[in-house]
């Protein structure tokens, strides 16, 4: 009963934050339909576990639980992916940005006491 | 007129950035110019005042405003040297580790024309080099060649050198450590004529704290693992 209640609360929290940014104007209509069905779905499926079955029969496991637990491991496998993919590519591109800097102000020491009113060189 | 540009990249150097720097060699054979060029990779305790108090016209620094680790600071380098048309590029590290009459030994294989990137090995001869650091070289010479299927006997060494074929083609996309297998790659990635020549290390306190120790081994294979796995 404990997980029904906090799959219910959880289901509850995500859509209220789907709306949420739905009103500030950042989701589409599409958007807050395909999540509001996905969470409305979670919200109901622990109430009737039994149909999860039929599904999981289908992808080829022995319950809608294990099916369940296999989608969800999966899915949070891909968005690690995704995000370490993500910082990967932000970390390189400020790394191009911090040695176009670099570059563009290189500096020659001692010309630049000859000449203290010059502009670094290079 | 060939030109040689010695890349050094430096995090929190200041204590020896300077005796590093007034060590170089004057001269180099076969080279008319000599560049010096500092990465300062966004150090904290004044290692680019201490930089612009040697008194070395041949001295460039380039500033890294934040930093970005030991690849990110050598392809700053190298990018640099690209772009003022060098010749030769050496990697030097900043620490004292390395004997300066050792440019001129990773170089001759390049000016003889029997290689296109050489690094300089402390493996071939590692007299005085701790068992431990020895131990954990080999660990990632043969965990490189397992990746990039390529056999050299230092592959983390930070002296090395390049010719004009591989300064124009490697690409430096790791940013820290395992940059130094990201050349590995890159030579065997472009088919480099490579070779290895003997150098010896100075091992000192200061240099053996600020180098890589056996954990950082660890993390230099995750790194690799992940970059791997993300398709770098």
């Amino acid at each position: 009963m404990i997980l029904k209640i906090l799959t219910v609360l959880f289901a509850l929290f995500a859509i209220a934050r789907v709306v949420v940014r739905y009103r500030r104007g950042g989701t589409l209509t599409a958007e807050i339909l395909f999540w509001g069905c996905i969470w409305a779905g979670l919200g109901a499926v622990v109430f009737v576990p039994q149909k999860t079955d039929h599904f999981a029969r289908f992808i080829g496991v022995s319950s809608g639980f294990n099916a369940l637990t296999f989608i969800a491991i999966a899915g949070l496998l891909f968005a690690v992916y995704r995000l370490f993919a993500r910082v990967a590519t932000l970390q390189r591109d400020l790394t191009k940005l911090v040695r176009l800097l670099a570059i563009e102000n290189a500096e020659r020491p001692v010309e630049a006491r000859a000449q203290p009113s010059a502009a670094p060189a290079e | 007129m060939a030109s040689a540009f010695i890349v050094i990249p430096a995090f929190n150097e200041a204590k020896v950035i300077g005796a590093t720097l007034v060590a170089l060699p004057r001269t180099l054979g076969g080279i008319d110019e000599i560049r010096v060029v500092v990465v300062d990779d966004g150090s904290t305790d004044g290692t680019a005042d201490e930089v612009r108090r040697v008194a070395d016209e041949r001295v460039v620094l380039l500033r890294h405003s934040l930093n970005r680790g030991l690849g990110g600071a050598l392809g700053t380098g190298l990018a640099y040297a690209k772009r003022e048309g060098a010749d030769y590029v050496v990697t030097y590290d900043a620490d004292g580790q390395h004997a300066p009459e050792d440019i001129d030994r990773v170089l001759e294989p390049l000016r003889a024309g029997a290689a296109e990137a050489v690094v300089g090995s402390r493996l071939i001869d590692p007299t005085g080099m701790p068992w431990y650091r020895i131990f954990g070289n080999w660990g990632l010479n043969f965990m490189t060649w397992l990746l990039f299927g390529m056999w050299t006997s230092d592959s983390q060494s930070g002296l090395r050198a390049f010719g004009r074929r591989a300064i124009d083609t490697i690409d430096v996309r790791m940013d820290r450590m395992e940059v130094s297998s990201e050349f590995i790659k890159e030579i065997r990635r472009h088919r480099l004529k490579f070779a290895e020549a003997p150098i010896r290390a100075i091992y000192t306190d200061y240099s053996l704290e600020k180098g890589q120790s056996n954990w950082n081994a660890f993390n230099i294979l995750l790194r690799l693992f992940m970059h791997g796995l993300l398709g770098d």
